[in-house]
Parts: C-alpha cells; sequence; structure tokens
C-alpha cells in the first residue's frame, strides 16, 4: 500500500498556483525527499497532506484516508513538524508531553524520554525559551514519540547548526519502529538528505519534475568530462544533457539517461576526436543543482542519446 | 565507530557502498571471522542512513555467505570464509581501474605501469615479492 | 480519546494558558461586585468606569482562548493533533459560558444585596447573560478570523464605532412590545449565526482572506448594529399594580361672575384626596358654556399638582406638622385674555371642567432604625442613614439612597415608570407614640452608573433632609433625643395607580 497517493492535485493562492495537477506516490516504509526550489510548492503540498488546507481540485490520500477528511483518529497516526509550527510558548517540556501523550494511544512515554536525553532537552524548560536549534529538537520528539505511522517534515532543517541538524538525524532514526513507517522530509538541504532518503522527488513551479527511488536516480545521472582535441570541430550537443559548461579543451555536462551501454556506446561517437573521455557519478546535490536551473521534467528514458 | 572502514560519498547507492567495504573488510580479514557484525540499529546510526537499507545491505551479506546469523547472538562473521585470489584481485578492480585509466591519459606506457608498481612495492615492502598462499 | 474527554483536556489546558487574563477578569468581577453592592461601604457606589471593563476583559480573555487554537491559521499547534475540531470548538465555547457566568454570579450577588426580588434577579440577569454571550461569540468569530491579538484588538474598535455610528443614526419607531419582541429574536438568531460560523471554521480550518473580512463584517452588524439589544434585557424591577386610579373627590366649586371680572381669573377646586392618596391634573379644559348654545373652551396650563402635602396612611399614626387631611380648595387659574373675559361675564352660565387626573399612592418602600450608619435593603434599593442633628426641635438627615432602576429602552418613549426613584420621600416614626412626622428634602444630588453586567443601573442619591419648614401642630409632643431614640426612618414611594378623565361641571352664577 502506498503511504501517500496524491493524483491531479491542484491549489491556487488568489491567481497564484501553487500546485499544478500534481500526482505523487510514496510507497509506505520509504523516506522520501521531496526537495525544489523556494516556491514551488512543498510546504503547500505538505500542509495539504495533513489536511491543514484544502484542495479546490484532485486527491490526496494519506494512509489510506483523504487528506481532506482526516479525523482525529488518523491524526494520531502521522506525524508533522514544520519550520513554522509554533508549540505553546508557556508550556514546559513536561507539560507539553503531558498535554500530548493522552490524544495518542500509541504514545511510548520510553521513546520519548530517550529522545530527551539523545537531544538534551530538560523537562523544565519553557519551550518559549528554547534556540531554534532546541525547539525543533522538542517539536521533533512531539512528532516521534507516538510512534507514527507516517513522519512528514517540512524544512526540519532551516536555520539549525550542523551539529544540531546531526543530532535531529540520529535522533529520527533511533525512533524507526520495527514495524516500518514512512518518512516525508522535504527540504532545500539536500547534502543532509543525500544519503537517508531511498526515494527521490524534485518539486518545481508545482509540478513534479521527477519521483523515483534514490538508487535509480544514481544510477542515470552521470557526469561527463570530455578533453577535446583543439582542433576538433564544435561537439555535438544532445539537447537532454544538464549543466554543459565549456572551458577550453574541457567539456563537461550531465547526462540524465546514462546507461553503462549507453555510455560506451554513444559517447565514443560523439566525440571522436576526444582525447579522453571521463564518467563519473553525480551527487544529488549536483542532479538537483542542474535541474533547477534547467526546470525541464527529465523523466527517464530509453530514448537514444 | 564500525568495526570496518567505510567512508560514503556521495553518487553512488549508499547499500552498494556499504555491501562493497562490508565484503572488503571480511575477505581481506579486517573483520575476523566470528566477530559480531553491527547491527541494523548499529549501522544506521553510525552511518546515517535508513534502517530498511541497513536491513538490505545485512540481508545481502547473509546472503551471499560473508554473515551469519545466530539466534541469542546476532549476526556475526561467518567463518571458514576465505576469499579466493580471483576475488581479492577483483576487490582491487576499482584501484587497477583508476592506475590504468589514469596512466592512460598521462601517455604512458603499459611498462611504466608496471615499472613503477613494482619500484613502489620494493620501497615499502622490501625485495619480499610473495603472497599470501591460496587455500584454494 | 472520547469527545467529552477531549473537550476537558482543552479547557483545562485553556484555562492554564490563559490564567493571568482569567484572574484579572475574576478579580475585576469581584471587585465591581462588591463594590456595586456596597458590602463594605453601607450603600452601593455605582461602579463606574470599572464596571464598563467587565465585559471587554471578558471578551478579551475570550479571545485569547481562542487565538491559543485558533482555526484559521496553517501553522497553529492543534491542527496537525489528533484533536476533533468540533472538542476544541466546544473547549472555547465552554471557557466562554464560564466567563459569562461569573459575571453573572456577580451580578446576581449584587442585585440581591439590594433585595431585588429572586424572579426579576433572574429575568434580568438571562438578558444580561445573553447579551453577554453575544459579544462573548463576536468577539470569538473576530479572535478566529484574526491572525493575532493586535489585529483582534483593532476588529473589536471599529465594530464597536461602527455601534456608535449606527446607535447615532438609527431611529426605529417600534410599539415597545414588538421592539422587545423583535430584540429577543434577533440575539437569539446573532448568537446561532456566530456560533454557526465559529464551528464552520473549526471545521474547515482553512478561509481565504476575502472571505474573512466578509465574516467579521457580517457578525459586527448582526450583533453591534442590530436592534438594540437592551429591548430585549431587564424588564423593571418594579410593576404597576393593578390600578386603582381614584385618588379622591373632586368637585368644582360655582364660579362668582364678579369674581371673573376683576384680576386674575380662577374656578375653585374642591380636592378631597383619600388617605396617602395624591392626585395630578393634566390636558385641563374649561368649556363656557354661553347663551343661546355656544361655548368657549380654553385651556389651562400643564400639570397641575392638587394635592401638596400628602402623607401616607400608616394606621395608629398620627402626623404632626401634617396640614390635616383635607378637602382643600385649589384655585385653577384660568388664561382669559380681555374679550373672552367679557365674554363670561356678560353671557356665561355653566362652565365645564374636563382633564386627565393622574393619581399616586404613598407606599412605604422601607423602614430604618434611627442610627447614624444602618441600612436596609428592600425591593431593589437601599436606605443608608450617614447622620443625624437635631437642633431644638429640628431634624436634620444625611441620607444615602441606591436604587436599582431597568435600563431604558433605547429609543422609546419612556413608559409610565411605576416609582420615580427621584421622587422618594422620607418621614420620620415613632410607633411607640403613634407619632410620625414627614420630612422636606433640602438639598440632594445624585450619580449613576452600572452594576457588573449590563442591564440594570444603580442610582445613588444624596439627600439632607429636615424637619425644618413645617409647623408643627400643636401638641404635648416635642421632637427630642428620647423621641427620636425610639424613631424609625421611613422611606415612602409614590405608586402610580393610573389615571382617568374627569368631567366637572358648575354654574356660573351670582348675576
Amino acid at each position: 500500500m502506498n503511504a501517500v497517493d496524491v493524483q491531479g492535485l491542484t491549489y491556487r493562492y488568489g491567481q497564484t498556483v501553487a500546485l499544478d495537477h500534481l500526482d505523487l506516490v510514496i510507497p509506505a516504509g520509504s523516506i522520501y525527499a521531496l526537495l525544489g526550489p523556494n516556491g514551488s510548492g512543498k510546504t503547500t503540498l505538505l500542509q495539504l497532506l495533513t489536511g491543514l488546507r484544502r484542495a479546490r481540485q484532485g486527491r490526496a490520500t494519506v494512509l489510506g484516508v483523504d487528506s481532506s477528511a482526516l479525523s482525529h483518529r488518523d491524526r494520531a497516526r502521522i506525524g508533522y513538524v514544520a519550520e513554522g509550527q509554533s508549540l505553546p510558548r508557556w508550556m514546559r517540556l513536561e507539560q507539553l508531553e503531558a498535554y500530548l501523550a493522552p490524544l495518542y494511544p500509541t504514545w511510548d512515554r520510553t521513546l520519548a524520554a530517550e529522545l530527551r536525553a539523545r537531544f538534551g532537552l530538560k523537562a523544565d524548560r519553557k519551550v518559549g525559551a528554547l534556540s531554534r536549534g532546541d525547539h525543533m529538537k522538542a517539536a521533533l520528539l512531539c512528532a516521534l514519540a507516538p510512534r507514527p505511522q507516517l513522519l512528514i517534515m517540512d524544512e526540519p532543517f532551516t536555520g539549525i547548526d550542523v551539529a544540531v541538524r546531526d543530532d535531529l538525524v540520529r535522533g529520527l532514526l533511533a525512533s524507526a519502529g520495527s514495524e516500518g513507517w514512512t518518512v516525508l522530509v522535504c527540504s532545500h538541504d539536500v547534502e543532509e538528505v543525500e544519503l537517508l532518503a531511498d526515494h527521490v522527488g524534485f518539486l518545481s513551479a508545482g509540478r513534479l519534475l521527477l519521483s523515483e527511488p534514490a538508487d535509480d536516480l544514481r544510477q542515470r545521472f552521470r557526469r561527463v568530462t570530455v578533453l577535446l582535441e583543439d582542433s576538433s570541430a564544435p561537439p555535438d550537443l544532445a539537447p537532454e544533457w544538464l549543466a554543459v559548461d565549456r572551458a577550453g579543451q574541457l567539456l563537461s555536462f550531465i547526462m540524465p539517461n546514462a546507461s553503462d551501454d549507453l555510455v560506451a556506446r554513444t559517447l565514443p561517437q560523439r566525440f571522436p576526436d576526444a582525447r579522453h573521455i571521463d564518467v563519473s557519478a553525480t551527487s544529488l546535490r549536483d542532479v538537483f543543482i542542474a535541474m533547477a536551473r534547467s526546470g525541464a521534467a527529465t523523466r527517464p528514458t530509453g530514448a537514444v542519446a | 565507530m564500525l568495526p570496518f572502514s567505510v567512508s560514503l560519498t556521495a553518487g553512488e547507492s549508499p547499500y552498494r557502498q556499504i555491501v562493497y567495504a562490508a565484503t572488503r573488510a571480511v575477505l581481506s580479514g579486517e573483520l575476523s571471522p566470528g566477530a559480531p557484525f553491527p547491527s541494523v540499529r548499529e549501522l544506521s546510526q553510525a552511518l546515517r542512513i535508513n534502517p530498511n537499507t541497513a536491513q538490505k545491505v545485512i540481508a545481502e551479506l547473509v546472503r551471499e555467505g560473508l554473515l551469519e546469523v545466530r539466534p541469542g547472538i546476532g549476526t556475526i562473521v561467518k567463518s571458514g570464509r576465505r576469499a579466493s585470489a580471483s576475488e581479492r584481485r577483483r576487490l582491487l578492480s576499482r584501484e587497477v581501474e583508476q592506475l590504468v585509466v589514469e596512466a592512460k591519459r598521462l601517455g604512458l606506457a603499459r611498462d611504466d605501469v608496471t615499472n613503477a608498481v613494482e619500484a613502489r612495492w620494493n620501497e615499502l615492502f622490501g625485495d619480499d615479492a610473495g603472497s599470501r598462499r591460496s587455500v584454494r | 480519546m472520547t469527545f467529552l474527554a477531549q473537550v476537558r483536556h482543552v479547557v483545562a489546558k485553556d484555562l492554564r494558558e490563559a490564567r493571568w487574563f482569567l484572574a484579572a477578569y475574576a478579580a475585576l468581577v469581584v471587585g465591581v461586585t462588591v463594590h456595586a453592592a456596597g458590602w463594605f461601604s453601607g450603600t452601593g457606589i455605582a461602579g463606574g468606569l470599572w464596571s464598563l471593563l467587565v465585559m471587554p476583559v471578558g471578551m478579551f480573555a475570550a479571545a485569547s482562548v481562542v487565538q491559543a487554537d485558533p482555526p484559521l491559521r496553517s501553522t497553529a499547534f492543534w491542527m496537525s493533533r489528533p484533536l476533533a475540531s468540533s472538542a476544541v470548538l466546544a473547549a472555547k465555547l465552554v471557557v466562554a459560558l464560564a466567563i459569562v457566568s461569573l459575571g453573572v454570579a456577580g451580578q446576581v450577588l449584587a442585585l440581591a444585596a439590594y433585595d431585588v426580588p429572586m424572579r426579576e434577579i433572574l429575568g434580568s440577569v438571562g438578558g444580561s447573560a445573553l447579551m453577554f454571550m453575544t459579544w462573548m461569540l463576536a468577539a470569538s468569530v473576530f479572535a478566529a478570523v484574526a491572525a493575532d491579538l493586535r489585529t483582534f484588538t483593532l476588529l473589536l474598535l471599529a465594530a464597536l464605532v461602527l455601534a456608535v455610528v449606527a446607535s447615532a443614526i438609527e431611529r426605529i419607531d417600534v410599539a415597545p412590545a414588538l421592539a422587545a419582541g423583535i430584540g429577543r429574536l434577533w440575539t437569539v438568531m446573532a448568537v446561532g449565526v456566530a456560533t454557526t460560523i465559529l464551528a464552520w471554521a473549526y471545521r474547515r480550518r482553512d478561509i481565504a482572506l476575502p472571505l474573512r473580512v466578509v465574516v467579521a463584517a457580517l457578525v459586527a452588524l448582526l450583533i453591534f448594529v442590530g436592534p438594540p439589544i437592551a429591548a430585549a434585557g431587564a424588564e423593571g424591577v418594579k410593576r404597576a399594580p393593578a390600578a386603582d386610579h381614584v385618588g379622591g373627590r373632586l368637585q368644582l366649586l360655582p364660579i362668582d361672575r364678579r369674581h371673573l371680572a376683576t384680576g386674575v381669573s380662577h374656578a375653585m377646586l374642591q380636592v378631597d384626596p383619600r388617605p396617602g392618596y395624591s392626585m395630578r391634573l393634566g390636558n385641563a379644559r374649561m368649556t363656557f358654556h354661553l347663551h343661546g348654545g355656544a361655548s368657549m373652551t380654553i385651556g389651562l396650563d400643564d400639570a397641575m399638582a392638587l394635592t401638596q402635602f400628602g402623607v401616607p396612611d400608616i394606621a395608629g399614626v398620627q402626623w404632626l406638622a401634617d396640614v390635616g387631611s383635607g378637602p382643600w380648595s385649589y384655585g385653577l387659574e384660568i388664561p382669559m385674555t380681555a374679550e373672552q373675559r367679557a365674554l363670561v361675564v356678560r353671557s356665561a352660565d355653566s362652565v365645564t371642567l374636563e382633564g386627565r387626573v393622574t393619581t399616586t399612592v404613598a407606599s412605604v418602600a422601607a423602614v430604618v432604625p434611627l442610627r447614624p450608619g444602618n441600612a436596609s435593603a428592600s425591593r431593589g434599593r437601599r436606605f443608608f442613614i450617614d447622620g443625624v442633628t437635631r437642633e431644638g426641635d429640628q431634624v436634620t438627615l444625611d441620607l444615602m439612597s441606591a436604587a436599582v432602576v431597568r435600563p431604558e429602552p433605547v429609543r422609546r418613549a419612556r413608559s409610565t415608570a411605576s416609582y420615580d426613584p427621584f421622587a422618594t420621600r422620607y418621614a420620620l416614626l415613632n410607633r411607640s407614640r403613634g407619632e410620625a412626622i414627614a420630612l422636606t428634602r433640602m438639598s440632594g444630588h445624585g450619580s449613576g452608573g452600572g452594576l457588573v453586567l449590563p442591564g440594570p443601573t444603580l442610582e445613588v442619591h444624596h439627600y439632607q433632609v429636615s424637619t425644618a419648614p413645617r409647623m408643627p401642630r400643636a401638641s404635648a409632643s416635642v421632637i427630642d433625643d428620647r423621641w427620636l431614640a425610639d424613631a424609625e426612618l421611613v422611606a415612602i414611594d409614590w405608586i402610580s395607580r393610573g389615571a382617568h378623565q374627569v368631567r366637572l361641571t358648575a354654574v356660573v352664577g351670582a348675576r
């Protein structure tokens, strides 16, 4: 079963289209990283999934339930952490936990205590007095302690320093239940989620440019560096190559649909005079920078380059 | 800290990288037979990967016969698993690839490569050109 | 968690979260109640400006509670938690009700302190509570659509300004009974609409800004600008009993023509009031019937009091310095021009007096033993004796009286008051001697203010009354310290008994 299933979802703020007939599937048990530039609609999508907003068109199903009809029982299975979310400033951490615990049938006190220790949070501190990093830790604690089936995180790392980010990720991983859970993380910070995510999606201007397992993505995006001869003719570039760059005799680009076979056959054909062709893996970071710049949809195809 | 060396780089599947590093460690003896292998939780925490991925890694290593699960003890390195010379040579393939490709780029010949290798070996390990005797 | 458990859970949190606001409100209500009930000061001092704060502070408390879990902010804490919207809304309404209830409790205590009958307290407080709840709901709606307390304050101020402007412009001429009916219906409708809007907001969780503005405007119009809520509020604290409207006999004495010819024209009216009754003549006109069938009508000046020195009819008591029970003759001045007078003198046969007689009866409102510092509450009023001084047989008292007055329906003709608190008279009574003496008001001033909740108001009067201008009858009794030692202060109301038309005829004679 899919943890999240979105079909044709559209949302507008007045005249601006935030989500444009979006289709998205998040398989159960995966860690899905949703990436994309500012204003691409990530926050809106997450708010729609948690029922904080209602879509005019399309449908979003979360844990088998329509997101606009989430009952309070459904919400007990969903954890939500967002950058702007306000925890009650006047409560002490222990009061906050005491307030939330009875609302969730699956609240795990032991896990809560473990996370509090791991995050270094004191139970008697007021939420309003917490630093930004500690505030995010507290929010994550509140979302993890009930052992949700689906955890949704909207920009959890923004404005948080590196050490705290590490704590957050480790706390998250330590809470993974044996039954399996699904995590949807939305972040600018590609590097933080690069090794964590097993599924990746890229949202731009309300549209999903790609959505696939991270390993597949890494397989098909390759960085190619060609050392050309001085006298060689102008290179024959394929239109779907990304981040094409030339300096002196070096030509570099990213192939979005590479395969071992393709690389071995077509590159020498295209660059018969090349002194050297170097093919290497690209990090997700490079892929997404390239995609953000090009803005073009690059779905996996079997096309010949 | 993990009992074998692994350093994850972006751009390649973490799953493959860990399987590769663990395989290397077992076959080279870095992980001795009968030694405990990190649990899913430990792998996940140490490398900051999805526990699911850690699970898959261990499953694959068990499938390949490098690890075994002992009830009550956990996952340990399987003893009696010796790497053949060809397996070990295969573990070196990446470094060989790099050496050969780079030499070609610099316009060197094959003999230059072998001479360089031999020279460096002698500097480090003396004239001992021996290798561990293969069992098979 | 069950629905009720969730409501309890959120209410507990809200009470904790808004504890400072609620404590301030509670302190205010307690202070205003104590002040208005006059428990510590002997008589109620109108709460004045403090009682005006009760509703606004209550509204702010309600607003802060709503904004603790706002329905329309996507970053709100409760929205992504397993709480049913209906439970959260119910919790907010419970707190609002608690706030209103505290105010109501204060109002009940204050009214009870003035010995207002329980039935009337309930009726009055019902109206006040309804109005308070309506305003609380309006505040809750504003708090729901506003982004923060600052925006809420602006919205509230805008609505109040709107209300003030509307009340200045509006002129609704509806029959009082109908106005009261519409008022109640309107209030109930306003309550229904406001609650529905809140339920919708909490359920929907997402309303675009233009729609929010519309909602706020709708609620403002409904609740602050609608027909006066006060019309639906408290009924009178005292009702006029069945009218026994004939206050005595009136007789028009024959007019001597010769008297008419000279100087100012008078007709003599013999007034024989019933004991304890007083009469007033209004809309009077004299019609002279002339030879040959013609007649001439002259209107008389307005509203004349026919009895000047009425005292209540207390059994077994002789009134000292009483001018007697009558009958008296009262001269009705007839404004005639020289021609009219000549005509009447020449050819008038008889004269008819027509008019409307309003009757009031003296009724004892309260009896207070005469000691400085004593007070007594009776049916909505409290009388307090500040001081007693005696110079010879002239006794002067400093008094305070506080009266709970039903609210003046705005833009509605003042209906006949069953009693007029300004018209209270006083007397000294010594039962053991069977003697009483009426007191005259020398000076007085009054002030008014609210109780705890809007509705009935408190009017406080300070008087100085004295026996001075009266001439004691020749009697053995002298007012001395021993007399005063046994004396009581009697407060006397003149209760309206209704009115009736009179038509009296007399001959014009002595040609």
